[in-house]
């Protein structure tokens, strides 16, 4: 019986190895690809509202399929879409020296609403992953003033992919509005 | 948690139910992680079916369980071991390398672990990360948000 087992063992651990030597090969083909340190990361922002809009939009279908299966709302609706491009240079940091940042001001349409989101990145060299801190603050009657002490609707730190889209929660802008959500895609250019 | 006799491992069970007490959005998400389960359950128990009788096909003479000589039935038990065996490794492996999987067409996602210690998320408050069947698409949420009822 002991064995029985003990052969059955070696042929799991066969296997085992055999697959695992395939994932070595495969991991060492994406190291290959990062080689290179980042230039640019394209930033896309859709800013969309949660609730009382049921049609689909095929701007977001992917990422509202996705929400749907988490949440409740009755649907969701873009209502706006930015992107900047964020270059990347080598800082004198340490840890993560590729830094960039970027910002830009979202303006609703049909609204008097005034949004600005900051993106703050930085990378490590020939990497091919960016930790970006995304900000998203309402700016509406401070557009031509000084606004260090307004509290953002959201303030998140997270390591993106490229392609990768990162779904964030925000708080509403006032009570009893709908929510905001941001979704961020970063598109990250190696110059390869 | 309405279905928890599905659950086999009761300390998990007790576990999930503790940290889905406070939030509706933290209990979605373990009902969700309970379905996950149970999906990958079902599929690898399937794949060890699957593997044991493309091997038993594979063995000459079985014609009749009654005339096996009983050193063939050992033999056959022997080997009967290798596909549980090379089974588990590959779900091990499948579970590491957070790969997904195909499911009666659709996409179950074993990524969580990975792709929440991936994103590395950094906020002020509470947040839950939301792995979604789709690789490239991860949700954020912070845990104080309403959601539409």
């Amino acid at each position: 019986m002991m064995e029985m087992v003990k052969k059955s063992f070696r042929c799991g651990l066969v296997v085992a190895l055999a697959l695992m030597a395939q994932s070595g090969v495969a991991n060492a083909q994406e190291g290959d690809e990062a080689a290179q340190d980042i230039h640019n990361v394209l930033l896309t922002f859709h800013l969309v509202e949660a609730d009382g809009f049921t049609d689909d939009d095929p701007e977001i279908s992917e990422v509202v399929t996705e929400l749907r299966k988490i949440f409740n709302f009755r649907g969701y609706r873009l209502i706006s879409k930015s992107l900047f491009n964020v270059g990347m240079y080598m800082s004198g940091s340490d840890t993560d020296p590729l830094r960039g940042s970027g910002s830009q001001r979202i303006v609703v349409e049909n609204s008097d609403v005034v949004l600005e989101v900051t993106a703050t990145l930085r990378a490590a060299e020939r990497s091919r992953l960016v930790r970006g801190t995304v900000k998203l603050t309402d700016i509406t009657g401070f557009v031509s003033f000084e606004r260090r002490d307004l509290h953002p609707l959201l303030e998140i730190t997270v390591n993106m992919r490229d392609g990768q889209k990162v779904v964030l929660g925000s708080a509403p802008r006032t009570a009893g509005e709908p929510l905001l959500i941001l979704v961020v895609t970063a598109m990250i250019d190696s110059g390869g | 948690m309405d279905k928890r006799d599905d659950w086999r491992d009761g300390m998990l069970e007790r576990d999930l139910d503790a940290v889905a007490e406070g939030d509706p959005s933290e209990r979605r998400s373990v009902e969700r992680i309970a379905r996950d389960a149970r999906k990958m359950n079902a599929l690898l128990a399937a794949m060890g079916e699957q593997l044991g009788e493309g091997l038993a096909e594979g063995i000459p003479g079985n014609v009749d369980e009654r005339v096996v000589p009983l050193r063939r039935r050992a033999a056959r038990r022997r080997w009967a071991m290798v596909p549980l065996a090379a089974a588990a490794a590959i779900a091990a492996l499948v579970l590491v390398r957070g790969d997904k999987v195909e499911e009666d067409g659709g996409r179950l996602v074993t990524a969580a672990p990975s792709m929440v210690s991936e994103m590395d998320v950094e906020a002020d408050g509470s947040f839950a990360v939301f792995p979604t069947s789709d690789p490239n698409i991860a949700v954020v949420w912070p845990l104080n948000l309403e959601e539409s009822e």
